[in-house]
């Protein structure tokens, strides 16, 4: 018989048990078995997401690369017809 | 930078028992800012030792062992300074202190260190006794017996404040 029960039940009821508060808060347990199959799946969606988006960006890309050289070659190189005129006037 | 398992619960752990190491080591040397000093060394000395952390107790009891060495180290290194006085609200309440809330704090205070540390583990940190025996590197019954003393110091304290217990 524990002589101590009424004092045991007194510093329960009077302590504030820090340690415990301060605990990370815990996914209910009815929860905690869709945890890894909803990780799964996120990284799947992302995954996927990245994969099909890639060509995308690359086809911008190139036509980006694209655009710079024609614009490159309109401010640089005067054409041919304009070329000729000038030459006409020097 | 990538963690191992045992470093991502350490991590875990100073956010989960980082309050309660603390509180636990403000009830041994007396004084909040000490203890805080001290808790954070605690876990410092804990974090470089990892590596040869042989998992032959918890993490969790570990840390508080370091804690309460440490603890132990700085009240002999500052034995007999004015300072090193109880601080009379040193185990603060964490929300509104109620009267019973308040005379457990003052009866743990009027307590010798020994007992205050054992009681604090046992009912303020929830541990276990062969947690607490990893802690104080004592045997279980030693733990039992030992707390069973604590508690026979404890309760005519509560009862001069007036408590039924």
């Amino acid at each position: 018989m524990n002589d101590f029960n009424k004092l045991d039940k007194f510093m329960r009821q009077h302590t504030p048990q820090i340690s415990k508060t301060l605990a990370q808060p815990q996914i209910p347990k009815a929860a905690r078995s869709w945890v890894p199959a909803l990780l799964a799946t996120t990284a799947a969606v992302v995954l996927v997401l990245t994969l099909t988006l890639r060509p995308d960006n690359r086809e911008e890309d190139t036509l980006a690369s694209l655009q710079a050289l024609d614009w490159e070659e309109n401010t640089n190189d005067l054409p041919t017809d304009v070329a000729d005129l000038v030459a006409i006037v020097d | 930078m990538i963690l191992t398992k045992t470093e991502n619960a350490f991590k875990d752990l100073y956010a989960s028992q980082a309050g309660g190491v603390r509180r636990f080591v403000t009830g041994i040397v007396g004084n909040g800012s000490v203890a805080e000093e001290i808790t954070q060394e605690s876990f410092l000395k804990a974090w470089k030792a990892l590596p040869n952390f042989a998992f032959r107790s918890t993490l969790k009891t570990w840390v508080y062992s370091v804690a309460l060495n440490t603890a132990r180290d700085w009240l002999r290194s500052h034995a007999g300074k004015t300072y090193v006085a109880l601080d009379p609200d040193a185990l603060e309440a964490v929300e509104v202190e109620s009267p019973e809330t308040r005379a457990v704090r003052e009866a743990l205070m009027e307590l010798d260190e020994d007992t205050r540390v054992i009681l604090m583990l046992h009912y303020y940190d929830d541990l276990a006794l062969s947690e607490i025996a990893k802690i104080l590197n004592v045997p279980n019954g030693t733990v039992k017996s030992r707390l069973f003393a604590a508690k026979g110091k404890l309760r005519p304290k509560l009862v001069a404040k007036g408590f039924d217990v």
